[in-house]
């Protein structure tokens, strides 16, 4: 045994009670008779591990020994680590970090920690293919409130979005939500309120499953000229960001902005946008500033949906994972709603998920 | 070449080239350990497998004898079970039965190739069934009473076809 079995081996060796007496030497076998049952139960779990969740779910469904087998917690935990850095999606109720006992999650105060979930429980939770399906049973209630919804006067949310992302190698994002008609309308623009803040697009979305307006505002760090001007520095950038208040900065301490706190106060919902290209792990990173000064308690109220666009420029640039992210931005921390949401700026893909997520919840909340 | 012998559990004696059997492990590390010499004329008792599967795990090792060592698994990166040759998955034709019994030599002879094409295999013949298809292919008996079935179920609601 070598490398990765013989540690599977060993670790599962404790956790899973041996019911065979396979390790004895057997003699005399005939091979019509060796069945999947005859296999250690190592072996069986390296099997089911090279599967994804719902074959394992499967399997766990066809007989009581596979049953028990299936709910290791070695090959949950693998399963997890294998599978979240390919989500599309994380949310701040699907973060394995905040279920799972880590260096993070400790950081977390006892009110927010879940009671102990095993493994399964977790990736159950957390997978955006099985999440959707679970929280779908709550979709009955959900039904009623929207219908009762339809019949109050249609409240469109405004929606703030601003980051670095806007300002790297994904600034093509505004350009193509305004260009894509496919995939948006743009119904006008309207003017800012706050010493010319605030200013943007109501725009209309045209997928197939929803079809929800929204009001747009885009905040920029700096003017188009002055972005060009400090290029991808991401020093420079924050120095010299228009949104936070210019004499606290001189000091080192990142205020939002008067005016800029006026449009935090008027919007629904945020929208964060990242360049997460390979390689711009730092960059996300001190992405934290920005997000939290601009979400402050004192602005936007706490239920108030945070929608972080984890953006790459084309399908071909390879890509932080989502989960990464989250971590990078520590959302954990946030108090407020999240979801991340994986996008290519050029084809729009993830966005329509994205976004209607974000203006369900904005539409919930202002009420 | 010098060549070892290997006796199976039901006595037939295999004379394979030493390098063809050190892709067994277990086979390597008792040459190693003993410091056996090739005219060592003793065949190496294999009492866990039969001449049949032996004769198959050597026919395997022959054909795999010039294959790079194979790398070492990173337990967070997806496996593929889809990249099995074209020659292995001939080889691989065979009774279930068969099958069992060659991951079991290959978990016994420590040959992390032949172990990992098989239990792939083995993989490959339950993805994307239902637990009914799971049970036909594999003769497995239904053993849940009512109540563990429909709890059963309920868990897993989440992944049946919509």
């Amino acid at each position: 045994m070598m490398g990765g079995l013989q540690q599977f081996f060993n670790k599962n060796r404790e956790e899973v009670e041996i019911d065979d007496d396979y390790q004895q030497p057997r003699k005399g076998y005939d091979s019509l008779t060796t069945t999947f049952h005859d296999l250690p139960i190592p072996i069986q779990l390296y099997i089911f591990s090279l599967l994804d969740a719902k074959t394992v779910c499967h399997i766990s469904a066809s007989c009581r020994n596979w049953n028990r087998l299936c709910n290791d917690e070695i090959l949950w935990k693998n399963m997890l680590l294998r599978d979240m850095e390919s989500w599309e999606t994380i949310q701040h109720s699907t973060h394995p970090d905040i279920y799972s006992n880590n260096q993070e999650a400790e950081e977390l105060t006892n009110s927010t920690r879940n009671e102990e979930l095993t493994a399964k429980e977790i990736y159950l939770r957390c997978s955006p293919e099985s999440s959707r399906l679970i929280n779908n049973q709550n979709d009955s209630l959900r039904k009623f409130s929207s219908i009762i919804r339809s019949m109050l006067p249609k409240k469109i949310p405004k929606i703030a979005m601003f980051g670095p992302g806007l300002e790297t190698s994904t600034s093509g994002i505004v350009q193509q939500m305004l260009n894509r008609r496919d995939v948006f309308e743009s119904l006008g623009m309207f003017p800012g309120q706050f010493e010319g803040c605030g200013s943007g697009f109501t725009m209309r979305m045209n997928s197939p499953s929803t079809n929800c307006t929204f009001n747009l505002i885009t905040l920029y760090s700096a003017s188009k000229m002055e972005r060009e001007k400090y290029g991808n520095k991401n020093e420079e950038r924050l120095k010299n960001n228009r949104l936070f208040d210019n004499q606290e900065r001189q000091k080192g301490v990142y205020e939002v902005h008067r005016a800029i706190r006026e449009v935090c106060r008027n919007v629904d919902a945020f929208i964060f946008v990242v360049d997460a290209t390979k390689g711009c792990e730092q960059d996300v990173s001190n992405g934290q500033i920005e997000l939290n000064a601009m979400l402050h308690d004192l602005w936007s109220l706490p239920a108030f949906p945070v929608l972080i666009l984890s953006c790459i420029p084309s399908v071909q640039v390879e890509r932080i994972p989502c989960i990464k992210v989250a971590r990078l931005l520590k959302l954990h921390k946030l108090r407020k709603p999240w979801s991340v949401q994986n996008c290519d700026t050029f084809t729009l893909a993830g966005i329509a998920e994205g976004l209607s997520w974000l203006v369900e919840r904005a539409i919930r909340t202002s009420k | 070449m010098p060549s070892i012998k290997l006796s199976s559990s039901d006595g037939e004696v295999f004379s394979v080239e030493v390098e063809i059997a050190k892709q067994s492990n277990t086979i390597k590390t008792m040459l190693e350990d003993l410091g056996m010499d090739e005219e060592d004329d003793e065949a190496v008792p294999l009492p866990n497998v039969n001449a049949a599967i032996l004769k198959r795990v050597i026919q395997w090792c022959t054909y795999h004898k010039d294959d790079p060592p194979p790398p070492e698994d990173d337990e967070n990166k997806e496996k593929r079970t889809d990249d099995i040759s074209s020659w292995d998955a001939d080889f691989l034709k065979v009774d279930q039965g068969t099958l069992f019994e060659l991951i079991l030599a290959a978990n016994y002879l420590d040959i992390k190739g032949l172990l990992d094409v098989t239990c792939k295999t083995v993989a490959n013949m339950i993805k994307g069934k239902s637990p009914e298809e799971i049970r036909k292919t594999f003769n497995i008996k239904n053993d849940f009473t009512q109540a563990e079935e429909d709890q059963v179920r309920r868990e897993n609601e989440w992944c049946e076809e919509k």
